[in-house]
């Protein structure tokens, strides 16, 4: 037993901890990276593929309100008659 | 040293402790140990190949010199993972890395036992300290690179260690974190799309295999098993490489393994050493992942509950497993399986990275 210490191998020693931890690391960081990159570009291609129906979309909107629009206008009417023959 | 082989057995069936692993290796052992058996010889020269037995041309061609049983395991791991969880939350690959500094701790550990009377070289301690990684094929992969002589010694301890999880690990979780951290809910992983599932694989198995190329035995099979499984279109290959080719490669791996520890190994000081670090290293892993996640919450608005940071020990899915049960017991809406998996998997793939640095460096 002594307390020599071979300082070769605590370089190389000292040199593989940096290097295994900091590739390691890296390595997971450079991925991270890229999975945030295409989430990005998976959710504009959604947003681009949702996009290019929304003018068919918009059209059935303005029709379904105007549809409702006449339903609800129906309906006040007759109820106005109705108020009109009770009163 | 026969009955060493039997108490694996009894903790393989009885206990069920790792029991793919452990009870073939405890066959191994006992196999090794019976005398005039031939079956561990394998002859230097040409004109004894004859005088092979079968566990020494086992070692010679799946170990020592094409040390191609590890990669084939690798291929069925990657078969049977799924990214999904790491890709919803990929900061939680950071956890994985954090908790290989049980790899380093026990590399240094093993160097610094030369204090007391016991040297190891640098060789032997990178075998030692992948202990660290709680990654079986990856420790039997660079033990046979590195140090041959200690590849039934680390493989032994590196399983038991991992079937031993459930012991070490509640107690460090406990210890490094309180209780109302413990309670954290986090919130549920996003879904990801199939696409993202397929270029994972491909654009990890370049990039990784580009900046260390010693590690693609291991990292190339275990995407090419993994691509298979996200493919969809190759149902028999995944389920030939996630069933037959990973149980005939671990029968044949852990036998092997079994068939190193012969007594003059084993009945040693250096045992006991190589023992202690391992445990120094997979609880330096469990407290480095704890400690790390704690240290992410401080900067993420989205908090991450800190007992996924252990699972960066890549016991899998064991690690991620006891995550979930912890933080049942102390809230039992949380649910961290599937968030525990992100640094699970992720410590799989640090792991072999390090072995690839190692047998690059060393």
């Amino acid at each position: 037993m002594g307390t020599n210490i071979d300082i070769s191998i605590v370089v190389r020693a000292g040199f593989l901890t940096l290097v295994g931890m900091g590739t390691a690391i890296l390595l997971l960081l450079s991925l991270i990276v890229f999975i945030k990159l295409s989430e990005i570009i998976t959710k504009k291609v959604m947003i681009r593929r949702a996009g290019s129906h929304g003018g068919s979309l918009k059209g059935m909107d303005v029709k379904d309100q105007m549809v409702a629009a006449s339903v609800a206008v129906a309906v006040l009417s007759t109820q106005q008659e109705v108020y009109k023959n009770e009163g | 040293m026969i009955a060493v082989g039997l108490a694996f057995i009894y903790l393989a069936i009885r206990q069920k402790w790792e029991p793919y692993e452990l009870l073939p290796i405890g066959m191994g052992i006992i196999v090794a140990n019976l005398p005039l058996t031939g079956l561990l010889a394998f002859p230097s020269s040409d004109a004894g190949f004859q005088e092979a037995g079968i566990f020494g041309v086992l070692f010679h061609y799946g170990l020592s010199y094409w040390n191609i049983l590890p990669p084939i395991i690798f291929l069925g791991i990657g078969a049977l993972t799924d990214f999904g969880p790491v890709i919803a939350n990929p900061k939680t690959l950071l956890l994985g890395a954090a908790a290989q500094i049980g790899i380093f701790v026990a590399f240094w550990g093993a160097l610094a036992s030369e204090q007391i009377g016991m040297v190891f070289t640098i060789e032997q301690a990178a075998a030692i300290g992948i202990i660290g990684g709680a990654d079986g094929p990856t420790t039997i992969f660079l033990s046979a690179k590195l140090a041959p002589e200690l590849l039934g010694i680390t493989a032994v301890i590196a399983y038991s260690y991992m079937a031993a999880i459930a012991f070490i690990q509640p107690p460090l979780m406990k210890l490094f974190t309180t209780k109302s951290e413990r309670r954290l809910e986090m919130l549920p992983v996003r879904e990801v799309s199939r696409v993202e599932k397929l270029v994972f694989p491909n654009v990890a198995l370049i990039l990784i295999v580009l900046v260390v190329p010693k590690s693609a035995p291991l990292i190339s099979m275990f995407m090419i098993g993994n691509l298979f499984r996200e493919s969809n279109v190759v149902p028999r290959l995944t389920s030939a490489a996630s069933n037959e080719i990973l149980n005939i490669a671990t029968i044949f791996l852990m036998l092997t393994v079994g068939t190193q520890l012969t007594a003059d190994r084993v009945f040693d000081l250096q045992t006991v050493v190589i023992l202690c670090l391992g445990l120094v290293a997979f609880s330096f892993g469990t407290i480095a992942g704890l400690l790390f996640a704690k240290l992410m919450n401080v900067f993420l608005k989205n908090k991450i509950n800190p007992l996924i940071g252990s699972a960066g020990v890549s016991a899998v899915p064991m690690a991620a497993r006891i995550s979930h049960q912890i933080g049942q017991e102390a809230n039992p809406k949380t649910f961290l399986l599937p968030h525990a998996m992100g640094p699970n998997v992720a410590g799989v793939i640090g792991s072999a990275v390090i072995a690839g640095v190692f047998i690059s460096l060393v």
